[in-house]
């Protein structure tokens, strides 16, 4: 089982959606983080029924010194016709750590556009928001641009485009090896897709470095 | 036990441990050091891992090193071949 508990100090909290409709860019989101060497972490990946999915929440964003919130999806829901909060609170919980917290964190919030937010939530106003414009590549340079400047200099990584492709590569093999482990591609849970995320990087051996 | 130590410290096969800190490596003569950078993740299943590593290691064998091919441009239009008369 996977061990939910060990953080590392590389851990990415990840605020979003975790519907059908932010299917693709979830799975890119997860996929950049982790080909930038970082970590993600997110309310999936805790499954037990005793423990109160705020509570879930909360202790995982003690545990990542990193936050990705994309509040894009604060919108009104068809069926009820009233606004998804649940980013919006999550991100207020992450600002609150880090404003108590003696070991500072680093957060990214992402939105549609740049200043959709200040029609909804003003009080973010003078916090940097950048747009993807619900567009996946647009994401991933966001996020990967982002992450950059949390690295080493000397910790090369290669640009957003580039790993688009890397994310497409993955896709395209990812049916393949759900089939030899008789697995659905479309219902993947956290922890297999990252499993085979990581396995897969490993693999290609695109975290070897050779010095001299 | 192996007969040299630094054999075992360059198996590929992943120990299963967790790292944290910096890590200084120098070399005391020419000698070439590879040094693989593996993320683990905690949250990671690692019979899964494994087999996704193989399944990758597989294909890197079978059609080569697919990062000359990556589409560097991903919303560029597919170039159809005009059909010879």
């Amino acid at each position: 089982m996977p061990n939910s508990r060990a953080s590392t100090h590389r851990d990415v909290f990840v605020n979003c959606p975790f519907d059908a409709d932010y299917k693709q860019q979830f799975d890119a989101l997860i996929f950049v983080i982790y080909d930038c060497g970082f970590y993600p972490r997110c309310a999936l990946e805790v499954v037990d029924s005793g423990q109160l999915r705020f509570q879930k929440i909360c202790q995982l964003i003690l545990e990542c010194s990193y936050g990705i919130h994309d509040l894009s999806r604060i919108e009104l829901a068809p069926s009820t016709q009233l606004p998804r909060f649940n980013m919006a609170l999550e991100l207020g919980l992450f600002l609150g750590a880090n404003l108590l917290s003696e070991n500072k964190k680093a957060c990214l919030v992402m939105d549609t556009e740049q200043y959709r937010y200040q029609r909804f939530c003003s009080d973010l106003s003078g916090v940097d928001i950048s747009a993807h414009g619900d567009d996946t590549l647009r994401l991933i340079c966001v996020v990967r641009d982002w992450l950059r400047t949390y690295l080493e200099p000397s910790e090369g990584i290669p640009g957003g485009e580039y790993v688009f492709g890397r994310y497409k590569q993955f896709l395209s093999i990812l049916p393949g090896l759900c089939e030899q482990q008789h697995l659905n591609p479309e219902s993947l849970i956290f922890y297999e897709y990252i499993s085979f995320l990581q396995g897969w990087l490993e693999g290609k051996g695109l975290r070897e470095e050779q010095t001299s | 036990m192996p007969e040299n130590p630094e054999e075992e410290e360059q198996s590929d096969k992943p120990s299963g441990k967790t790292l944290e800190g910096k890590v200084e490596i120098r070399a005391a003569s020419s000698a070439t050091l590879r040094v693989r950078l593996i993320q683990q993740s905690p949250t990671a299943d690692p019979k899964l891992v494994e087999a996704a590593r193989k399944f990758a290691q597989k294909l890197k064998e079978k059609e080569g090193d697919e990062e000359e091919r990556i589409d560097r441009i991903p919303e560029a239009p597919l170039v159809l071949p005009v059909p010879q008369k």
